[in-house]
């Protein structure tokens, strides 16, 4: 309806202004916009489904709560004892009970060890067979008889070889134990009496056992007893099936002195049958480096002496600050495995000697330290008399001394604990004395120690790890969680399963392979890319994402189809009314 | 005619100049806003490479295009390294050329239609006037001289709509299904082209049938070529390769366009949704432009090719080129469009501006990502300026048309 003239506004049937738009073709156009939007609406609805595969909560539960599988950490003794057919008449006097002796020596292992744990979430079933053993006494060397004796023994099977001392009792304690490399010791006594039997070798076992179990015990019961368990826990390096080892040169001041070593024969010679032997638990990847211009982080103070030569020191509270992480280039970007680091440092000659005090203020005589789960330091001194063109360069016979701590270094960061210090409680009564270890720097009963405590430490933390990952899960409803996620976790659980009823079955290796691949797995499984919280969000933060498009666009579009409601209805009505 | 020859040479002169200064093609054949992964003419040398090894080129995740540019190419390069320049200019003349015959074409029809009063004895936009604006649109020149394989589907789009204004159906259809074959979003200019032969064919057939008939060609000529793409390669790979990559934009380059920038921040979550939606609403125009402007397709082809260069997910100057050259063809509505100076500005602005802002993300570092998204922005908002223009120009001057006494007064919608 023109109202002055100077503008022209469309009549609601425009076609009689315009030829080309029609009522029908206008509700065409919007329909086409619906049409597409209708389209997008069951794409909506796909692209923006949020995929869950099914995780086995409830078998995870079952696992927290260790109901799914007892954890059992059997041993099993093979007494063998000695029944000499021409030394000493009086054994044959009183023929020995066997079984009474086996039941003997049972109860009084359960009552030296069991009374110190109450908790009941490991069991450590003891098995002990008694067997004849003949031998005549014209037997020197008993030890190498014993290996003889024996089927081949595997993790948690033990042979006790019982016999009177033939020669002379040369000791005035009543017996004397020997241990054998191979999971094996022979006790002589001097009586041959049952009582003397049952006690010495009731004591050897629960000496052998005793802290390997609290050990196993502390891993696999609640945390509170893992935390104030004892310090080898804290320098223990956390389990992982391959380690990255790196040894370092490092030179503090390299104007006065060039150094070179020969590392990798001496890391062939002391350190590969040590790394070869602990490779059933983890392995290791071996590299060196040398660094020139180390400079120190901490100032080392000086001590003046009359008589002696002075020197330069670093007392326990500053042994911390001593890697300069700053500037010494330790971090590997190699591999992902955790990295342990061995130093051999020389101080430059300002600064020389360097010594190490320990907390009483005395000089560390190997002037060497560890840092617990990281690695290992010795610290070298400029020797006096250097040659003409100021370079050291160590061989393989000069590094020995070096590589014999880090090897015992190394033993602590992986966790194997001294046999003789296991043993030390039976010296009271006891004289022991140990076969010499072969070159491997660790004999098989300490390895064996380190496996029951690995297997114990992966089984918990896959637990934990699974749980940590259902919790994640549960708590985020938005999450996605992938078909290949869920495969992991039943990997995991199934490891676990094995690992489990190999324990029970006292197969120890397979209980470490299967322990391994189910730590493996669930790690795997909880740090994938997908499965990070910060991802998801609630869904009203939803709206935030979708609002800022999809309003502004909406808007126009429902009001022309309001419109075009309202437009109909009019055209109705009046429709109607011209009828009427 | 002389007229003719003149712009055609000269056109063609410019072209193999510029391809003999490498400083100007080498710099242009790497820049973003130039070339974009899937038309690259450096990724394509390397797609050739890996096919005449006989190395599956679509393996690689580089090379994004179509087998049969591989097998022209791999044609090509048996002739001396020359020929290549001379295909380029010879193929960009030749859209030129065309352009000159729709514009013929597209007045003979109009002359039946009613005009305005104004118009009345003035002759139209001369259809050489087209080709030269086409020709000598720095736009074009550069797209062409980076040797972007745009060219190849702009030149298929111009002969589609070509051979819709003759009436021959088949030419049509088998041109606009080889643009859409070379990338994927012509398609949407399927329709208008059937209206076209709809429109003004000599034989009238009534539209359902043109549709059907139409719509078989389309889908059969496709289906060759997809076909024979097969065989060319060997396998399927090349679908997700180059249409894949299309649609699903794996490859996030920077580039001239809107989604590559929304799709970097993108959560991952979302990155489905808002892909069908970016890919929805490129499409979502086609209908209802078709439905407005039955009568006027070549409109709807222009405003679709705008749409695309736009909304597309990696547009070049290549399709700006190709919509700013047809828009001529409509000289006619020049006259009512009223953001010409602001538009001329915004396309100025962006192309000053983007070198510039890409320099300091790219090699100063001085600047960062939204820099240079901030100048696609505004090239786009004049892209979108300009359609919203013509747009209005072409219900306007229609609407005058129809209503003579409502010429120079303002019209409001109740």
């Amino acid at each position: 309806m023109a109202t002055d003239g100077s503008i022209i506004e469309k009549e609601s049937d425009v076609s009689c202004l315009n030829p080309y738009m029609t009522e029908t073709r206008k509700r065409l156009v919007i329909a086409s916009f619906w049409v597409v939007v209708l389209l997008g609406l069951p794409l909506w609805w796909k692209t923006t489904a949020v995929y869950r595969a099914q995780l086995p909560f409830a078998q995870i539960d079952s696992w927290v709560d260790r109901k799914a599988c007892q954890l059992t950490f059997p041993s099993t003794f093979v007494v063998h004892l000695a029944s000499i057919a021409d030394a000493d008449p009086k054994a044959h006097n009183h023929p020995l009970d066997y079984p009474t002796i086996e039941n003997a020596i049972a109860a009084s292992v359960d009552q030296q060890i069991y009374q110190a744990n109450t908790q009941q979430c490991v069991e450590f079933p003891l098995n002990i067979e008694i067997k004849e053993w003949r031998i005549t006494s014209d037997i020197i060397d008993l030890l190498k008889h014993t290996s003889e004796q024996r089927e081949k023994s595997t993790i948690g099977r033990y042979d006790i070889f019982l016999a009177p001392q033939l020669p002379a009792p040369t000791s005035t304690k009543r017996a004397h134990v020997k241990l054998g490399n191979d999971r094996s010791m022979i006790i002589t006594l001097r009586e041959w009496t049952t009582s003397d039997i049952e006690e010495s070798t009731a004591a050897a076992i629960a000496t052998l056992l005793q802290e390997e179990r609290e050990r196993v015990q502390s891993i696999a019961c609640d945390n509170e007893l893992r935390e104030r368990s004892n310090l080898d826990g804290l320098r223990t390096m956390k389990f992982s099936p391959m380690y990255q080892m790196t040894f370092s040169l490092m030179n503090e001041d390299p104007s006065g002195l060039q150094v070179d070593w020969d590392i990798e024969d001496a890391v062939n010679t002391y350190l590969r049958p040590f790394m070869s032997e602990v490779s059933v638990i983890s392995n290791f990847s071996v590299d060196s480096q040398i660094q020139h211009f180390a400079q120190l982080a901490v100032t080392p103070q000086y001590m003046e002496r009359q008589k002696l030569p002075s020197y330069y020191y670093l007392t326990p509270e500053t042994l911390p600050h001593f890697i300069n992480s700053a500037e010494w280039n330790l971090a590997s970007a190699i591999s992902t495995y955790p990295t342990i680091n061995f130093i051999l440092y020389i101080p430059a000659q300002n600064k020389s000697p360097l010594r190490i005090h320990n907390s009483k203020g005395q000089p560390v005589r190997s002037n060497a330290f560890l840092i617990p789960r990281w690695g290992g330091i010795v610290i070298k001194n400029q020797p006096k008399a250097l040659t003409a063109s100021g370079a050291l360069a160590f061989g393989k016979e000069d590094l020995k001394p070096f590589m014999e701590i880090f090897v015992a270094q190394l033993r602590t960061l992986i966790g194997i604990h001294d046999l003789k210090k296991i043993m030390s409680p039976l010296e009271t009564s006891h004289e022991i004395s140990y076969e010499s270890a072969p070159q491997t720097a660790v004999t098989v009963t300490e390895l064996d120690a380190v496996i029951k405590q690995r297997i114990a430490e992966n089984i918990v933390n896959s637990i934990a790890t699974l749980k940590s990952l259902a919790q994640l899960v549960m708590d985020i409803p938005n999450m996605v969680v992938l078909d290949h996620i869920r495969t992991e976790v039943e990997i995991s659980l199934d490891s676990l399963e094995q690992a489990c009823q190999a324990l029970q079955q006292q197969d120890y290796m397979k209980a470490l392979t299967h322990s391994i691949s189910a730590i493996e797995r669930s790690e795997k499984a909880f740090f994938d890319p997908t499965m990070v919280s910060m991802l998801y969000f609630p869904d009203e933060h939803k709206y935030a994402i979708y609002m800022p498009l999809f309003v502004p666009v909406s808007v126009p579009m429902i009001m022309a189809v309001v419109k075009e409601f309202k437009e109909a209805r009019r055209r109705r009505k009046e429709a109607k009314s011209k009828t009427d | 005619m002389e007229k003719s020859l003149f712009i055609l040479l000269l056109a063609f002169i410019l072209r193999l100049w510029l391809f003999n200064l490498p400083a100007i093609a080498n710099t242009l054949a790497t820049r973003v806003e130039v070339v974009t992964p899937i038309t690259s003419f450096k990724r394509l040398t390397e797609g050739l490479y890996l096919y005449q090894h006989s190395v599956p080129p679509y393996d690689g995740g580089i090379f994004h295009q179509p087998p049969f540019l591989l097998v022209l190419f791999n044609a090509i390069s048996t002739l001396p390294s020359s020929v290549i320049p001379i295909v380029y200019a010879a193929v960009d003349t030749y859209i030129g050329y065309l352009l000159t015959i729709i514009t013929y074409d597209k007045q003979r029809i109009y002359e039946k239609f009613p005009t305005l009063q104004v118009e009345k004895g003035k002759k139209d936009i001369d259809p050489w006037t087209v080709a030269a604006l086409y020709l000598f649109n720095p736009l074009t020149i550069a797209s062409c001289v980076s040797k972007s394989t745009i060219l190849f589907t702009n030149l298929s789009i111009v002969l589609s709509l070509a051979y819709a204004l003759k009436g021959k159906t088949i030419h049509s259809m088998l041109w606009i299904a080889l643009a859409s074959y070379l990338s994927c979003y012509p398609a949407m200019l399927m329709p208008p082209m059937v209206l076209i032969t709809y429109n003004w064919a000599p034989h009238q057939l009534s539209l359902g049938k043109q549709v059907q008939v139409s719509a078989m060609y389309f889908v059969s000529s496709l289906a060759m070529l997809l076909i024979a793409s097969y065989i060319l390669t060997g396998s399927w790979d090349y679908l997700y390769s180059t249409y894949g990559t299309i649609l699903c934009l794996t490859d996030l380059t920077p580039n001239i366009g809107m989604f590559w920038y929304f799709f970097i921040e993108m959560f991952d979550q979302f990155r489905n949704f808002f892909l069908v939606v970016f890919q929805l609403h490129a499409f979502i125009f086609a209908a209802p432009l078709c439905i407005r402007f039955r009568e006027h397709p070549i409109f709807v082809v222009i405003v679709l090719s705008g749409i695309m260069s736009i909304f597309k997910s990696y547009p070049s100057i290549g399709d700006a080129a190709l919509y700013l050259g047809l828009l001529p063809v409509h000289g006619e509505i020049f006259k009512y469009t009223r953001y010409g100076f602001l538009i001329a500005n915004l396309f100025l602005y962006s192309a000053t501006l983007a070198p510039i802002f890409w320099h300091l993300w790219i090699y100063a570092g001085s600047g960062n990502a939204n820099f240079f998204y901030a100048i696609t922005l505004v090239y786009n908002l004049g892209q979108v300026l300009l359609l919203i223009d013509v747009v209005y120009a072409m219900l306007r001057r229609s609407f005058d048309i129809a209503n003579p006494q409502a010429l120079g007064k303002e019209v409001i919608q109740r």
